[in-house]
């Protein structure tokens, strides 16, 4: 039982990896076929329901962070991990209660229309769109890391075949695929990775049952582990703050993730644009059952994995570490797939959207463009994940939250909701908090080696980075009046009145 | 909106007529053209129908932090409850690796009924402009 050195059988695991990438580059082509041009795409948003919107939501939300760090962090720190997967989900209702509709309604396709159209400012639309960039490149770097891991532990190839395999896959599908190709290519990764961990999940489960064993780690050292947010809330010092810093950016990142929002815009109106979110939360909760469940058949059957600090691999290594022949070997590979559908699908969405910005902001705006613009952030993500090979997915990605979350949700929240917000104070709201966040993990990431409270409050900082960021916003708004756009109450007709009345106007 | 959902009740009829012919008779204008036309009444209409969204929102978000807050506190508060087991599995662990995301969607459902219902009721309140006839029966 006990998992030794020795690599897994990697023959599978390739050819289940080749299939996934085959899969995804056959999807991407023969959506080509359907739709080209940019008001093809538009057209073709009407033709997707909410279940297949959700489902792609899905697929472009579940990165690598969720299909392999949820149960690693899980194995090795117990049940105040779960908070990971409720936050991922929970950020979801908070985007229902506050953003889905009237985002959708006000007809901004990326956060950049939306900061424009909702501002009247080209001034506020140009530091949207390097936000977006920032965002969506420090996002995908985690998804090329996992990539280059789970190719290393699975074959024994190095490193960076994983990272330039992926990042070379997503760049060739999103530089030719249209948008119409990437929903189909979304919703069918959705599916993929939640065959990939429920499958696994359910045959350990079944060995775990056939061999009456029990919960384990009931006593000693590991009760920490076993008993939920003992040691957070208990204590109220670092781990509490962590733990409430870390929800927050969650969820409210969620709220900001470039790739999300774009999905939106093919929901035909606002209460198609709800229904779809209500689709997305069931989605994502019969996903995030699983992780959990395995992080904790990791502690049983594969202990190894703790003492070589190395347990976000768990998934990968669970079943040939439970069963041994060709069943073992066919789940892995089974999760092998999963997982690269994992990183290719939330890779793709923050390309696109990376992509997006640049070329309308930064290059030609046309297609080529949009190729050119998709290549570049490729080449870049792909030299920065060959460096970080030794950073912790989960850390990596709740820093992104983190950043968006200082910076994208104010703007939106605050855009739809709130009358007096100025194109200045946006902006200033944006710097700043975009700014302060991304200097703390600057800082964290390179810095001196900090200590106590200095050093907790900049490994975590959405909840002092948020508050500033919208106390920026509202301020800076408040002092600059003449600054707001004209026909703010046209645009709060358009964001909240009932499509029923037909009052609605174009501000993109 | 709760008062405007009252108003399908008979009693209520008579008070809801007067807000509804009140702005018509001001301006010789239905509710649904001073929201198109920007003027003061629209906009009136246009805050309350913002105020009873955000207001909706604010709600579901305090129901949300507490069930998120209320399995930790309940394991703090009663120390004893860390050992009871849901089929083997320990009670923290089932409430949030489980339990809670039937109740987020459930969440989900009951805040879209309502969004979907304050609209539906505004688009009565205003006027419907494909049903004018229907409109206008109602108010002689």
């Amino acid at each position: 039982m006990l998992l030794t050195a020795a690599t897994p059988d990697a023959t599978t695991s390739v050819v289940a990896i080749a299939l996934a990438i085959l899969v995804t580059l056959g999807l991407g082509a023969f959506g080509v076929r359907k739709g080209h041009t940019a008001s093809d795409l538009f057209v073709a948003s009407r033709s997707v329901s909410a279940e297949r919107n959700a489902a792609a939501i899905c697929g472009e939300y579940l990165s690598a962070a969720s299909f392999l760090g949820v149960a690693g962090l899980v194995m090795k720190f117990g049940a105040d991990m779960l908070w990971y997967p409720i936050s991922y989900t929970a950020g979801y209702l908070l985007l229902l209660l506050f953003v889905a509709a009237p985002l959708r309604r006000f007809g901004a396709y990326t956060i950049s229309d939306f900061a424009e159209g909702r501002l009247g400012s080209s001034a506020a639309r140009r530091v949207a769109s390097v936000l977006v960039v920032l965002v969506s490149m420090c996002y995908l770097v985690p998804q090329m890391r996992g990539a280059g891991v789970t190719l290393r532990v699975l074959t024994g190839a190095p490193y960076w075949v994983g990272v330039l395999l992926v990042s070379a896959t997503v760049t060739v599908n999103v530089a030719t695929g249209g948008m119409r190709g990437i929903t189909f290519v979304q919703s069918f990764q959705f599916w993929l990775k939640w065959a990939a961990l429920a499958i696994p999940t359910m045959f350990i489960a079944g060995h775990f049952f056939a061999h009456r064993e029990r919960w384990p780690a009931a006593a000693g050292a590991v009760d920490v582990w076993s008993k939920p947010i003992d040691s957070s809330l208990s204590l109220v010092r670092y781990p509490a703050y962590t733990l409430v810093s870390f929800v927050l950016a969650q969820m409210l990142g969620t709220l900001g993730l470039p790739h999300i929002l774009v999905r939106f815009y093919t929901n035909p109106d606002g209460p198609a644009a709800r229904r779809t979110t209500v689709f997305v939360l069931s989605l994502l909760g019969a996903f995030y059952v699983f992780p959990p469940i395995l992080g904790v058949f990791g502690r049983l059957y594969a202990p190894g994995l703790l003492a070589s600090n190395s347990t976000d691999t768990v998934v990968l290594l669970l079943p040939q570490a439970v069963f041994s022949g060709l069943i073992g070997r066919l789940l892995t590979g089974l999760v092998a797939c999963g997982a690269f559908a994992a990183f290719m699908s939330t890779a793709s969405g923050l390309t696109i959207s990376a992509a997006g910005a640049l070329s309308q902001d930064l290059l030609s705006g046309d297609k080529r463009g949009f190729r050119v613009g998709a290549v570049i952030v490729g080449t870049v993500t792909c030299l920065v994940g060959l460096r970080v090979a030794t950073v912790d997915i989960n850390q990596l990605v709740s820093w992104v939250f983190a950043i968006a979350a200082s910076s994208f949700s104010p703007l939106i929240i605050l855009g739809i909701w709130w009358r007096g917000l100025s194109a200045r104070g946006a902006i200033a709201g944006l710097v700043v908090g975009a700014g302060l966040a991304t200097g703390s993990v600057g800082l964290t990431l390179f810095g001196p080696n900090l200590t106590g409270w200095t050093r907790i409050a900049l490994a975590q900082p959405a909840s002092w980075t948020i508050p500033i960021a919208f106390a920026t916003m509202v301020g800076v708004s408040k002092l600059t009046p003449q600054t707001r756009p004209k026909d703010v109450p046209g645009m709060m007709l358009t964001m909240h009145a009932p499509e029923a009345l037909g009052l609605s106007r174009n501000y993109r | 909106m709760t008062e405007a959902g009252d108003a399908h009740e008979p009693r209520e009829v008579p008070q809801r007529v007067v807000v509804r012919r009140d702005p018509t008779r001001a301006t010789g204008l239905r509710p649904v053209s001073e929201l198109a036309e920007r003027t003061p009444v629209g906009d009136a209409y246009l805050r309350s129908l913002i105020r009873a969204q955000l207001l909706l929102s604010l709600r579901m978000l305090v129901v949300l932090v507490t069930m998120l807050t209320s399995v930790p506190l309940l394991l703090i508060l009663w120390p004893g409850l860390r050992r009871a087991t849901v089929g083997g599995v320990p009670i923290g662990w089932f409430a949030l690796g489980f339990a809670v995301y039937p109740m987020l969607v459930l969440l989900a459902l009951a805040f879209v009924r309502r969004a979907n219902r304050t609209e539906a009721e505004f688009v009565d309140l205003v006027g419907d402009p494909r049903s004018d006839q229907a409109a206008g029966a109602r108010q002689s």
